[in-house]
């Protein structure tokens, strides 16, 4: 059975009088340990279609199936919970918390599942950030990290929970050519030890590095 | 309607919750500039009612003087004199039931002819001979309570009953007042009074004069004193002449010390408000910086961006203003028909003070506008490039040393750890936010600290008193009570001591005090306390007491307010005239807000002209028991009546208690200013919280896509709420002292009232408990709303 099943997915926009139909009917299942890439031109409903599988947004029509749940059937508090849980998310402009140190930021998704005491979230954290290569820089706040820093922050902190699926909403749209490869090179490595990993991105170089590419436009699947 | 115009527009309704927040506090500080207008209608209104009536510019109390027709028109002729009117009152008792109520009784020569004090007929006519017209006070009043058709039973001060048949309602300003303190007024002819008590002639004369400057007003008391004096049977006026100076009316000081406690009130409100638009157009035009960069990079010059915003303050000032001056009108409306309907009896048509409404709007636009333009200057610096970068929040937490020094607690929960750090993201809105607080906190400490103090002196001055009982005794012309009449009521049951004593008013610089004569070897006051060991002069010697030697004691606050120093020379203007004393003392007792005058009772019989007679008593009872001095005063009432002479008596502990409770009104009137500072603060708390939840939208969204629940959202708002309101409140502490310590020291500058040096720790712990427990209430629905924000929806806010 496909870790990601996507039936019939519809989803449209309401502004004031205005509508828009991001997604048109959508299909779409997706194995488990796949390294998927997401293309197309912007406005083509790739970020609607993401958040469709990480539950951030519900579908105006269509079922949502990930590793059997029916999520968009979910109520919101759970589906946080289950969110937490299942799927890391990375996002373009990092989203860390200011306010909060690395370690701080990365700890957090396990403070909200109140996964073990705080000593082990502590280790499990700092063990991430070593991962990423940021042993030495678990007491720096975000205003302190490089850009590249901060996107390695972010996917520790998508990695700390030991989620099903790692989402990708263009996670090197921001970064230099340079550290963009680095950056794959990770998704890579942990796609490796079996974890699905699924991105968005406008980048030629890194769709052709995805071993399962799909291409919407204007909110279908082509 | 230009681009622009529509930009500036549009900048409001984006943001609906907050544009209505801060029209509703703009408004409510306007409304607080609206109440200003309470006083010019009240004047306005009451001077109406006045003119009606041709209230007097002198009225004088003479003892049952019989004056000619020739006579009322030589008074008339004196000079300056414009119309006279004379009248005979009596004070006689109404039987109500078995019940029995002071009443008095008012006798006009014709109806059809009054020139001074019209008593005014509402309904029904003019009484005849044994008719009455009762006051509207009467027929309004419950325990009194004789409206327009009933008869009347009156009782004389020999026992005497006489049926009166009531022909309607009747109402004027001066005697209609007395319905309020209980007493019955009801109006007839003089026939009628001469029947009751058996005497012809006219106990008030009211004139009007052509000149009403003070000084010739003064001069024509004197005028008509001599007259009277020189041409009937008067040998003094009864009472002080009452003198009413142009725009004066009964309660007005009152009254006008209480609406500057509104003009107070007014004045927080504005202030508070100040810090909540501020932080609305500190928000609205930063969160705008990159729109404003658009603006800048397609050719708006920095004068076409800055009248844009300008153009949205002033839309929120003039929609608060509008709002405000609307509510402003209705309230001062209210506030003042309310008081004149309780006060004096009368409604007042819909009136509305136009200079308070136009100045209202002004100052509500012109601090709306002064308080965007900081924030709006401050973006307006940013350049076009930096403006394009910006992303709505910038995340440059962590650089001052208070976010360093807040990262260094430990041990809270992640959730509360973020909270507390947030309100240090926004670091001119919080602190703004929490001096607001702070602000709430010091009135609310200093308000409950100072109704305190209030009831406290209350207390203390009751206690000082040493008397039971102050029995006054109605003049009775043809029995005149006398000092020697102590040894009869000492015979009454349960009065242990009766202590003669005058009880009268006079004049010290145009100021109207009580004057009280002593015996020399007074027991009725602690002056030993309150004078002696003040090191404030003397009391006076049985030498000086014999001799009626002109020296007097004045209280503390009176000497501070008329500069008078121990052995200066003062005037007393009284019912006789004109009487210079030697200050020989200066009490520091706390009766009548320590604005009283003490001397000999030898020298007040002398200087009033009394021979031996003295209005009252101070009675010691051989009891502290309340029901045996509750039964002793009835005796005393009893056996006074059986004498033929009707008393009123205050009882020490009664009247205590009703000052106690008074004051403990006014204790609540304090904490309800307080109340309604905390209450606008609140709003403001609630403002900030909303503001920082919309500018955080985005990462509310990101907190629920890594795992947040709505509980984790709502104890990360929370936890920045109580922060801030637990800043304030450590703030608010000093604050609340200093605010205490400004009003006991005005208040003792002011009134020489000297409040208790004491700051109740507990309203400490009270305040912090308000504090946060406001916050709780107030953030609930912002939290609510984050609580309930859908991710996607987060995430796309812009």
């Amino acid at each position: 059975m496909s870790l990601i099943q996507l039936q019939g997915l519809h989803k449209t926009y309401k502004t004031g009088k205005l509508e828009f139909e991001a997604l048109r009917g959508i299909d779409l299942d997706i194995e488990e340990g796949q390294l998927v890439a997401i293309v197309g031109p912007s406005g083509s409903g790739k970020s609607t279609m993401l958040n469709m599988i990480t539950g951030i947004d519900r579908p105006t029509d269509g079922s949502v199936t990930i590793a059997g749940d029916r999520i968009d059937q979910m109520k919101e508090d759970k589906l946080a919970a289950w969110r937490g849980d299942n799927v890391g998310i990375v996002f373009q402009f990092f989203q860390l918390f200011p306010t909060l140190t690395a370690l701080e930021n990365v700890m957090l998704p396990m403070d909200f599942l109140r996964r073990g005491t705080v000593g082990e979230r502590k280790d499990r954290a700092r063990e991430r950030l070593e991962l990423v290569g940021l042993g030495d820089k678990i007491d720096n706040l975000p205003s302190e990290l490089s850009g590249g820093q901060q996107q390695r922050v972010a996917i520790a902190r998508a990695l700390v929970n030991e989620p099903k699926v790692i989402i990708g909403d263009e996670p090197t749209g921001n970064l230099d050519s340079k550290t963009e490869a680095a950056m794959f090179e990770l998704f890579d490595e942990l796609n490796a030890r079996g974890t699905t990993v699924i991105y968005v991105t406008h980048s030629p170089t890194l769709a052709d590095k995805a071993r399962v590419t799909v291409e919407l436009v204007d909110g279908q699947l082509v | 309607m230009s681009a622009l115009l529509k930009k500036s527009w549009k900048d409001l309704t984006r943001r609906k919750a907050r544009t209505i927040f801060t029209v509703l506090t703009v408004a409510l500080g306007v409304m607080g500039i609206g109440m200003f207008a309470i006083m010019p209608l009240a004047d306005r209104s009451v001077e109406a009612e006045l003119a009606a009536e041709n209230m007097h510019n002198i009225g004088v109390q003479v003892t049952n003087v019989s004056l000619t027709g020739e006579q009322l028109g030589q008074l008339e002729n004196l000079d300056n004199v414009d119309a006279v009117s004379p009248k005979a009152m009596l004070p006689v008792t109404i039987h109500m039931g078995d019940r029995r109520e002071n009443a008095v009784l008012v006798g006009v020569p014709d109806y059809d002819d009054q020139a001074v004090d019209v008593i005014r007929i509402t309904s029904g006519e003019a009484p005849s001979y044994m008719e009455v017209l009762t006051d509207q006070g009467n027929a309004a009043n419950a325990v009194i309570s004789v409206s327009g058709n009933d008869e009347v039973v009156l009782e004389d001060l020999t026992g005497r009953t006489h049926n009166l048949q009531v022909t309607g309602i009747g109402k004027n300003f001066i005697y209609g007042g007395a319905t309020r303190g209980g007493t019955a007024v009801f109006y007839t002819d003089l026939g009628t009074v001469q029947r009751i008590s058996g005497r012809a002639g006219f106990t008030q004369l009211a004139f009007t004069l052509e000149d009403t400057d003070p000084v010739a007003m003064d001069e024509t008391v004197e005028v008509i004193r001599d007259y009277l004096v020189a041409n009937t049977s008067v040998v003094a006026f009864d009472n002080l002449a009452d003198v009413r100076e142009e725009g004066y009316w009964e309660g007005r000081e009152i009254f006008s010390q209480f609406m500057s406690f509104f003009a107070i009130l007014s004045f927080l409100i504005l202030f508070v408000s100040l810090f909540l638009i501020s932080n609305t157009m500190n928000t609205m035009v930063s969160e705008q910086t990159r729109e404003i960069a658009m603006m800048k990079a397609i050719g708006a010059t920095r004068g076409k961006v800055f009248r844009s915003f300008l153009t949205t303050s002033a839309i929120l000032g003039f929609l608060g203003s509008g709002i405000g001056a609307v509510l402003g009108a209705g309230v001062a409306y209210w506030v003042g028909s309310t008081f004149a309907r309780e006060g004096f009896g009368f409604s007042p048509s819909f009136d509305v003070h136009w200079p308070t409404v136009g100045i209202s709007v002004l100052v509500g636009v012109g601090v709306v506008v002064a308080a965007s333009l900081p924030a709006l200057f401050r973006t307006l610096r940013v350049s076009v490039v930096e403006g394009l970068e910006s992303h709505g929040i910038s995340a440059d937490y962590g650089q001052s040393f208070l976010d360093r020094s807040l990262m260094g607690i430990r041990g809270l929960p992640r959730v509360v750890q973020m909270g507390v750090r947030n309100a240090l993201r926004r670091k001119g809105r919080s602190a703004s936010t929490a001096l607001q607080v702070a602000f709430a906190v010091g009135v609310i400490i200093a308000m409950l600290n100072l109704g305190d103090g209030i009831i406290d002196v209350t207390i203390r001055a009751y206690d000082l008193r040493t008397w039971d009982m102050w029995t006054s005794v109605e003049e009775n012309p043809d029995n005149p009570i006398t000092a020697d009449k102590a040894a009869l009521i000492e015979g009454i049951e349960g009065v242990d001591f009766a202590e003669p004593t005058i009880f009268t008013f006079a004049e010290v610089n145009d100021r109207t005090v009580p004057v009280y004569g002593y015996v020399q070897d007074t027991r009725s006051l602690n002056n030993e306390g309150t004078l002696v060991q003040n090191g404030q002069g003397r009391w006076w010697t049985p030498e000086e007491a014999e001799a009626a030697e002109r020296v007097a004691v004045v209280g503390d606050a009176l000497s501070t307010f008329e500069d008078i120093e121990l052995g200066e020379e003062i005037e007393l203007m009284t019912a006789t005239g004109a009487h210079k004393f030697e200050v020989i003392g200066i009490d520091t007792a706390f009766g009548d807000n320590g604005q009283f005058v003490q001397i000999p009772l030898e020298t007040v019989q002398d200087v009033l002209q009394k021979g031996n007679a003295v209005n009252s008593f101070y009675l010691h009872t051989d009891t502290k028991d309340h029901a045996e001095i509750d039964a002793a005063s009835l005796r005393v009432a009893e056996e006074m009546e059986s004498l033929g002479y009707r008393t009123d008596t205050e009882v020490n502990y009664v009247a205590a208690e009703q000052n106690v409770a008074q004051n403990e009104t006014i204790a609540g009137m304090f904490l309800m200013v307080s109340f309604i500072v905390v209450l606008i603060v609140l709003v403001g708390l609630m403002s900030t919280l909303v503001m920082n939840i919309l500018d955080r939208t985005t990462e509310i969204g990101m907190l629920r896509c890594i795992g947040a629940q709505s509980k984790d959202v709502r104890r990360v708002f929370s936890s920045e709420g109580l922060f801030l309101a637990f800043l304030g409140w450590i703030v608010g502490l000093p604050l609340g002292y200093a605010v205490f310590q400004v009003i006991v020291t005005a208040l003792a500058n002011a009134m020489k009232l000297t409040l208790p040096d004491r700051y109740d720790p507990i309203y400490i712990g009270w305040s912090l408990v308000f504090a946060l427990l406001g916050t709780v209430i107030v953030i609930f629905f912002p939290l609510r709303r984050a609580a309930k924000m859908r991710p996607g929806d987060a995430i796309r806010y812009e």
